[in-house]
């Protein structure tokens, strides 16, 4: 059973279609992420399952409510649906135990603060005022606000982005840790891709309004289903090549297809898959730049008819720009047909 | 160590030290009269303190208080109201509403109560309407309700500006935020709106019980004994001119103690502010039924405060029986008034230039203390300035006494703080590494101050100079207290027509201050365009 259904959901602001009839199933506990570059409709989205946007057409339900559909509009008060804002949005002339127990009612209220503080590690914090609070731990204050009410489900909207870099993973971990304790089913907002990546157990991919595909993180990245997608998540260098069957011959040879296809397509290659050979026979590429990241390094090279390409090697590998290498494809590889 | 650094400090700054003795000396002149107020005031001492302890005097404090209380109430649950439903809400018509419900702020108190009294007094044309229907008589206006309504009338405006800068720089996620925890309408208004409104409510409050405290005209007209009247009638009437010296004491200590009150409030709304917050709230609250009570407070308000004082005054201006040779007068009062006025706004632009570069550019606490010091003129009462420099020029300088110079002098005492802020805003516009690049290329001293600081100032120091120039046109105390004998403005023609009960005469230069106040608004908008 899922826990929020978004059947054929259809938003638009004048001319543009902000919200493309989408349709998303979310299961109970489950952490998805809504990636997009920006303007692609995913904070739409997640304001339409909030109900601060009403759909144009469509149905959306939770815990199978209809709560936005032909004459049906439960108000977001009324949603029991979490909300944590891009800039916190922690209510300046409150404490944080008081942010904390805004939407709480009832005798028990302190101590569902106490615990909430707990879960945020952040028990030492209750009597400050939010701009007393760095940027992590006023999210994490957030995070606490918007779980105090044991909301059904949890909207994260760009919730990373207001971090430093060097932050932003350590974090992430903790957010991760903290949501699964609390057991909440999560959406969030992104246009980081690795984060996506890395902390959703499912990942919608949003252009122009539609879902383009709602998979795994793992099989997102090795079966993208479309150029678009193999692009946008994670890094991708394109062939023109001729299939036939299951295999597909192009600037670097004859390499086995992961699916069979025929016909004029584009070879999809990760950086990874390349692999750079210091042999001295059949030299087909030189080096062109290095960037080194320490745990890995990515290098780009041109190859001898003009098309340049991007491969990652571990770091021990030793390159030197200027130097001529023969490129080579390790594993099967991904077509799509040429457009 | 100290001594070292304090030389140090000295020899880089020693091309400030000619300034800071021009600063220095007009500071000096412009708070001379003050101090000798409080001299003059001391000097009855046990007296004094007697005089200050009589039921008289505690009932004039208590009535200030009083109609500052009741103002400022009222003020801020209209204005807070007002500025919610232009801003918030699907009202139709939303900017003309907003527009015509500021025009209050444009309208001189004195003008605005002569209005009310005309429309709302006894004999006055709500009666007159009311007759037929058996009405005789109307609540009376004079007196505690009349000033209160007529203040709070002119003075919600102070209100709606911050209020609806507030609301409209105001983080919309707060408000989803607690939508999306589970309150209504309603208890998003009390539990998050309205304490994000707080600063500005408060800083509101304050302005509005400075202006209360300093009004002359509103108390005047209705005859309410506030200090502004107290002290006038004082003045006027007694031979021991030391009495309203002593009322005014203490209201220069109310408005000090406020002053004090409004820099604390200031400074703790500057710390609100938690997230950066960029999502400003661009959906309206569609009104349904609330539609027509939310129109209808709005036309109620601008009926009163707006149309109905401009109407009557145009009624009074077209009325065809007032061409009355007396009248003949307003054009040599309104040619007298100008040249004041101009000449007022060129010695304010002049004294504030080196006030506001020594309390710009030097890091010396003292210099900027004292420059801040000038900045209180800005909240007292024209009264009291007058009366002070009555006190300085007839015992001082009874050569200056009921001059020009010392009717200008005391218009700039009291609008300096105008010039001060014009001039200082614009100083701090100027990027400091401006001026470094200019160096940096070269440029000697007197070419940047040509070619650099001029060009990015005098838009708003001309502006500053505006402002000036018609605060000075509108003044009525000090002019009541300070002009040469039989000399005339369009503030003080109204003055004694309405004394004179020849109302009729008011029209025409009520309108044209009216208009003058307009040019000044909109000089305001057009300096704060240029700001952002």
């Amino acid at each position: 059973m899922s826990l929020l259904e978004l059947h054929q959901v259809s938003l638009r602001f004048g001319s543009v279609k902000a919200v493309d009839d989408i349709s998303l199933n979310v299961q109970k506990g489950q952490f998805v992420a809504l990636l997009g570059p920006s303007g692609c409709g995913k904070t739409t989205t997640l304001r339409l399952i909030a109900g601060f946007e009403w759909p144009d057409s469509g149905i959306i339900s939770i815990k199978n409510r209809i709560v936005a559909g032909e004459n049906i509009r439960v108000t977001p008060e009324e949603r029991r649906v979490g909300m944590v804002f891009q800039e916190y949005a922690l209510f300046p002339h409150l404490d944080v135990a008081g942010n904390i127990a805004f939407g709480l009612r009832g005798a028990d209220k302190r101590k569902r603060v106490d615990e909430m503080l707990a879960l945020v590690g952040l028990s030492d914090y209750a009597k400050r005022m939010p701009h007393e609070l760095s940027g992590g731990q006023q999210q994490r204050i957030a995070l606490a606000r918007a779980l105090a009410p044991a909301p059904d489900v949890l909207l994260l909207d760009e919730p990373f982005s207001n971090l430093d870099a060097a932050l932003r993973t350590q974090v992430r971990t903790e957010v991760r840790s903290i949501l699964k304790k609390s057991g909440a089913t999560c959406i969030f907002v992104t246009h980081d891709q690795e984060e996506a990546l890395s902390l959703a157990d499912e990942v919608a991919v949003m252009f122009n309004g539609q879902v383009a595909q709602m998979a795994e993180p793992q099989r997102l990245y090795s079966h993208p289903v479309n150029r678009n997608i193999a692009s946008f998540v994670g890094e991708a260098n394109f062939l023109p090549g001729e299939a036939n069957g299951h295999s597909v011959s192009c600037l670097l040879g004859q390499l086995p297809l992961a699916q069979a296809a025929s016909g004029r397509v584009e070879v999809l290659i990760r950086p990874e898959a390349l692999r750079l050979l210091d042999s001295s026979d059949h030299l087909n590429a030189e080096i062109m730049w290095r960037e080194f990241y320490g745990h890995d390094q990515r290098i780009g090279i041109l190859l001898n008819d003009g098309k340049s390409l991007i491969a990652r090697a571990d770091s021990s590998a030793n390159y030197t720009v200027g130097q001529r290498v023969t490129v080579e494809v390790t594993g099967a590889v991904q077509t799509f047909a040429k457009l | 160590m100290c001594l070292l650094d304090g030389l140090l400090v000295m020899t880089i700054r020693t091309r400030f030290t000619g300034l800071k003795v021009i600063s220095f000396l007009i500071i000096a002149v412009v708070s001379l009269p003050l101090i000798y107020l409080v001299l003059r005031a001391s000097a009855s001492g046990i007296d004094g303190i007697n005089y200050l302890l009589q039921p008289r005097t505690l009932t004039i404090l208590s009535n200030s208080i009083l109609l500052t209380i009741a103002v400022v109430i009222a003020s801020a649950v209209i204005g807070t109201l007002f500025a919610w439903i232009t801003t918030r809400t699907n009202l139709p018509m939303r900017r003309v509403v907003l527009i015509l419900g500021l025009m209050p702020m444009v309208i001189p108190s004195y003008i605005g109560a002569l209005t009310l009294v005309a429309a709302f007094g006894p004999v006055g044309y709500l009666q007159q309407i009311l007759e037929p229907l058996g009405i005789r008589r109307l609540p009376e206006i004079y007196g505690f309700f009349g000033a209160s309504f007529a203040i709070t009338i002119f003075t919600y405006p102070y209100f709606v500006l911050p209020v609806r800068a507030a609301l409209l720089g105001m983080d919309r996620s707060l408000e989803e935020a607690a939508q999306s925890l589970g309150c209504s309408r309603w208890q998003i208004f009390w539990r998050v709106t309205l304490p994000a409104l707080r600063p500005s409510i408060a800083a509101g409050a304050l302005l509005t019980a400075l202006y209360t405290l300093s009004d002359f005209g509103a108390v005047m007209v209705m005859r309410y004994n506030a200090f502004a009247r107290a002290i006038y009638v004082t003045y006027n009437s007694s031979f021991d001119r030391s009495r309203a010296a002593l009322l005014a004491l203490v209201l220069v200590a109310l408005t000090l103690l406020l002053v004090q009150l409004e820099r604390r409030v200031t400074h703790k709304a500057q710390t609100y502010r938690a997230g950066k917050g960029t999502t400003t709230i661009t959906k309206k609250l569609r009104l349904g039924r609330w539609q027509i009570p939310a129109f209808g407070f709005c036309a109620v308000l601008i009926g009163i405060g707006t149309l109905l004082p401009i109407g009557i005054l145009l009624g009074w201006a077209l009325n065809p029986h007032v061409i009355s040779p007396i009248d003949m007068k307003l054009g040599e009062a309104s040619w007298s008034a100008v040249t004041t006025s101009v000449l007022t706004a060129v010695v304010v632009a002049l004294a504030a230039l080196p006030l506001a570069i020594v309390a710009r550019r030097t890091t010396s606490y003292w210099s900027r203390r004292l420059v801040n010091l000038t900045y209180i003129g800005n909240a007292l009462p024209g009264i009291v300035i007058g009366l002070a420099l009555v006190f300085f020029g007839a015992n001082s300088m009874p050569a200056l006494y009921q001059t020009l110079p010392l009717l200008i002098l005391g218009y700039t005492v009291r609008f300096l703080p105008y010039g001060l802020a014009a001039t200082g805003s614009a100083l701090a516009g100027v990027n400091p590494a401006f001026d470094e690049t200019a160096q940096s290329l070269g440029l000697r001293p007197w070419q940047r101050l040509f070619r650099v600081t001029i060009p990015l100032t005098w838009a708003s120091i001309i502006a500053g100079m505006a402002l000036v120039f018609l605060n000075t046109m509108k003044e009525l105390p000090t002019t009541l207290m300070l002009s040469p004998i039989g000399f005339v403005t369009p503030a003080t023609r109204i003055w004694m027509a309405s004394e004179a009960g020849m109302l009729a005469l008011i029209g025409l230069p009520g309108l044209i201050l009216i208009g003058l106040s307009c040019v000044g608004l909109a000089i305001l908008l057009w300096r704060d365009n240029l700001k952002g």
